[in-house]
Formats: structure tokens, sequence, C-alpha cells
């Protein structure tokens, strides 16, 4: 599915305006998104879905894990950027953690990464 | 600090060290360096993940390791048994088996399709009769010494090594005897290659030290707390090579109103619980009995590190790289799977969160490692709260030496 083809449940239909920045299915995706956001973009996406988060958690867990498909996985792909953006907004007041080390080299063992270090025991796709 | 009362101890004095600052060259000399990999990483069991990195029959890993000059395959062979070998085909050379992880009944080498079994036995060579007088009973996958602790899997480049795994872990093994390593399963982890001395990361996980500053945004008072503000630790305990602490819990940290509804929905490396009873856990785990504990460090020797918290543990690997100042690091969190999607929601959470707090330890590495051999300081300076890395170096030391006893 496109991204243009996205959508939310009906409740949360005014966050879809959201979707083409924020909404990725892999968590390396939306760490390079806040990395190359500026922190207005990041504080904006935060202000507006942030007093929404409990009531998505809660429309969330009225499907099992299993059954989280269409909307209700493009509303779980979008919470959890928040979940990537959340502590630069809430911990550092910046989107970067350190200037002495990069982010995007820190791979998730968790998700498919196509180029993994040498030493890597770790799925590539 | 409840309940425990540290104040007063002398833990560099109990472990049998000296005080003097270390030379900074622990961390710079190409000489030390060389001696680590063919007196240390030669002859030590080294961690390669976890029984669960290979679950079923016919899983397998590949631990490529450059200063080892090999490959390592693990399989887990149809009889369900581990077995490490050499990742080399008896053929020409090739490494046999290419991706990182995998399941397959048989390896075939992708050069010219020799196939060996999960136990390393040669099963088949094509166009076989063109070859001339091949003693198949040789070349078969050549085996690794491996074995198993608690779900740990060490290997051992010795062909005989002089100690089994459980001698060489010692007073480790009766301590965590119990510990539920199997109830949990990896739910995150995370990589990366960094441009400094293995032995400087390794030390920037042996200390709580730094967490009470370098922290101070992500785990901000959650270790140590008010009445702790500098993280003195529970308890330290030297065990011969290796090495533990454990580490006080502070406040409940102020949050955020997403880091709120996270910590309602998962456990995390800043949320302790209160009111545990831990009459039933292995001696080594919370080993003062504090109410006020949050989690334990294992430093196993030399390159793996384990921390033990409530409902999850962390390990760490520490692998030099083939120069002095480059190393690998691999990161895995394990705990119990999420149940519903806000638990699911709160482990990506955690993932993120947990990320960052590693990315504060990461900022130090390299940032270290640049200005190491500026001159401007050639000494090291450890408190007595960083006990544990004067005991690393020391054994270090002593292996480098030939004096480790």
């Amino acid at each position: 599915m496109s991204k243009a083809d996205k959508k939310l449940p009906e409740q949360f239909k005014e966050l879809e305006v959201f979707l083409d920045k924020w909404c990725f299915p892999t968590q390396m995706e939306r760490t390079n998104e806040r990395q190359e956001s500026n922190m207005d973009e990041i504080k904006a996406f935060y202000a507006a879905i942030e007093p929404r988060m409990k009531e998505i958690l809660d429309y969330l867990d009225t499907f099992s894990i299993e059954n989280l498909k269409g909307n209700e996985k493009t509303l779980l792909e979008l919470a959890y950027a928040v979940a990537e953006i959340a502590p630069a907004v809430e911990m550092f007041g910046q989107k970067y953690v350190t200037s002495t080390f990069d982010a995007r080299d820190f791979l998730p063992t968790h998700e498919p990464v196509l180029k993994r270090p040498k030493m890597s025991t770790a799925p590539q796709y | 600090m409840a309940n425990v009362n540290t104040e007063g101890r002398n833990w560099t004095k109990e472990f049998g060290l000296g005080t003097e600052p270390l030379n900074i060259d622990i961390y710079t000399s190409e000489e030390q360096y060389e001696k680590e990999i063919d007196m240390i990483f030669r002859h030590c069991w080294l961690n390669v993940g976890r029984e669960d990195d290979m679950p079923n029959k016919g899983d397998y890993v590949v631990h490529d390791i450059p200063i080892l000059n090999t490959s390592i395959l693990l399989t887990r062979d149809a009889d369900g048994e581990i077995n490490a070998f050499h990742n080399m085909c008896s053929h020409r050379g090739n490494k046999v088996c290419q991706e990182n992880v995998g399941n397959s009944k048989f390896h075939l080498c992708e050069f010219h399709g020799w196939a060996f079994d999960g136990k390393g036995m040669l099963r088949d060579i094509p166009d076989e009769k063109n070859f001339f007088n091949l003693d198949k009973s040789k070349l078969n996958l050549k085996t690794v010494s491996v074995d198993l602790w608690e779900g740990f899997i060490f290997i051992n480049m010795e062909e005989n090594p002089k100690e089994t795994l459980e001698e060489y872990l010692g007073e480790v093994v009766p301590l965590l005897k119990g510990y539920p390593f199997d109830r949990y399963t990896p739910i995150f982890g995370y990589e990366g290659e960094v441009n400094c001395n293995w032995k400087i990361s390794v030390d920037s996980q042996q200390e709580a030290y730094h967490a009470a500053y370098l922290h101070r945004r992500t785990l901000n008072g959650a270790l140590g707390g008010k009445e702790n503000p500098y993280i003195h630790c529970l308890d330290y305990k030297n065990l011969g090579r290796h090495r533990m602490l454990s580490m006080p819990a502070g406040d409940e940290p102020p949050r955020k109103p997403i880091d709120t509804l996270a910590a309602e929905n998962t456990v995390s490396i800043r949320s302790y619980s209160e009111g545990q009873d831990f009459s039933e856990w292995p001696t080594g785990v919370n080993p003062s009995r504090s109410d006020n504990w949050a989690a334990d460090i294992y430093v196993i020797f030399p390159n793996f590190w384990i921390a033990l918290f409530n409902g999850m543990y962390q390990t760490h690997n520490f692998w030099p790289m083939g120069q002095v100042d480059k190393m690998y690091q691999r990161i895995t969190m394990r705990a119990t799977e999420p149940e519903k999607p806000s638990q699911l929601w709160a482990r990506q959470y955690s993932r993120c969160m947990s990320r960052d707090v590693w990315l504060e330890d990461f900022s130090t590495l390299e940032a270290t490692a640049e200005v190491a051999k500026s001159g401007a300081f050639t000494e090291v300076n450890l408190q007595d709260q960083e006990v544990l890395c004067r005991h690393f170096h020391q054994v270090v030391s002593d292996y480098i030496n030939g004096e480790y006893k």
C-alpha cells in the first residue's frame, strides 16, 4: 500500500495529516526521520498526538496483536513514531542524543537492516 | 540508602588492588592490543550468543570473528544439540554459510556445492569420482570447542581447553543458579562498530558513577536518587577474573506524558519495582538483599556483560576488531513478549528510550579515543566506585604478562 492510500480509523481522522511524514513500517526509517527533521516539526507532531495517545492505546487494545491490520496497523505505526520522537521532546530538548555518535550507526537487531557490520549475527533482510 | 550502608567500605582495598592512576596506554598501546588477542582471546571462553538465537533443529548462526581469523558456524543439529565449527569448506576454503542466520538441514558451500550436515559431516561432493584419493574422513567441518552455561553459548579456540566452561566461570555459576534466563526472549537489540579500543567501552559499562551525570537527562535520579546522588553501589564482588556490581534504585524519575504511558505498560531500564520478595532469588542477584535494588551487572572476562533486572536482562558483547582502536558491540535485551497492542507500543518506546540511553554511553567512546594519544594526560584516575575498571585492567595485565593464576 502506498503512503497516500493509508488511512486511520474514523475517530483519529484528523491525525491523518501526519501520516505522510511520520508513518513508517520500520524503526530505522522513523529514526532517520527524527534525525532529518527539525525540532519545530517534531514538537508540532508531539503536541497534536500526545493528548490522544491514551485513547489510541485503548482503541488498539480492542484488537489482538495478530488482528492489527489495515487502518489499525497504520495507527500503530504512527504511534510508534511517537515512541521514536518522545525522548527528543521529553528528555533531550533536541532531536539528537549526542553529536559524537550518530544514531543511524547504531543499528537495531530486532528488524531487518540491509547493510550490517561485519560481525553482525542479525538478519540482513 | 535503605537497608545497606556501604559508607566506609574501601572496595579497592577489599579487592586487593592499588590506588595509583593507570597509564592511558591501556587504551592505546598496539603492543598490548596484540598481546590481548594472542594471550586472552585465543585462550579464554568467549560468549557467542544464546541457545534461543537458534531454537529449532537446523537453525544456524554465523559469528565472523576477524581477530581470530575465522568465522564460527553454530548449528543446532538433528538431535537438537549445539555444535560449533570453523565456517570453512574443506574443498578450497570458501566460507560455507554466508548468511548471518538461517535454517537448513544441510549446509551447501556456495562455491561448488559440497554439502555438510548440522553435525559438520561431509555428506556430498558433486562429481566426486573426478577427485584423487580423497580421504573423506578428514574433510568434515573442523570443530571448535563449545559449551553452554545457563543457555549461553561459549566457544574456546583451544582444541582442548585447560578449564571447562564451568571451571572458567567459577563463582559466577553458583551465584546465578536459578535466575530465570529461559523465561525471557529477545525483545530488542542494537549493534554498532565504534572507533575506540574495546576496553574503553567495557569500562563505560562497569561503573555506576557516570550515570549520575552522563545519564542525567534519561535516568534522572532513577538510580541512587536524592539519598545516594553519586550512585554508590550496594555491593561489589571480585570473582577472580570476573566481577560484579549491584546497583541501587533511586527515586521515581520525573515523568512526562509519553514516558508515563509507557511506564504503565511495560518494564524498562528506568523502572524499578519496590516491595519485591527476594527470598527465593539466586544468592548472586541483589546479593545484599536491599529493598532499594535496581539491577546487578556481571562482567564475564574478557568481553561479555550481563545486567540482571527484575523481569528482564540485558547482555553486551564487546569485540576488538583487528585494530587497537576499532571495536564492535552488540546489545540484546530479553524480557517477556507483549500480550496486547498497548504493551507492543510500550516495548517500542522502550526500544527507543533504551537506545537513547546507550547513545549517551556511546557518546564518550570515540570522543575518548580521539584524544587518548594526545599526550595531554597520560594517566587515568579511578575512584573507589570505579573498582571494577581497576580490577579488569589488573586481570588483563596479569593475562598478557603470563601471570594470571
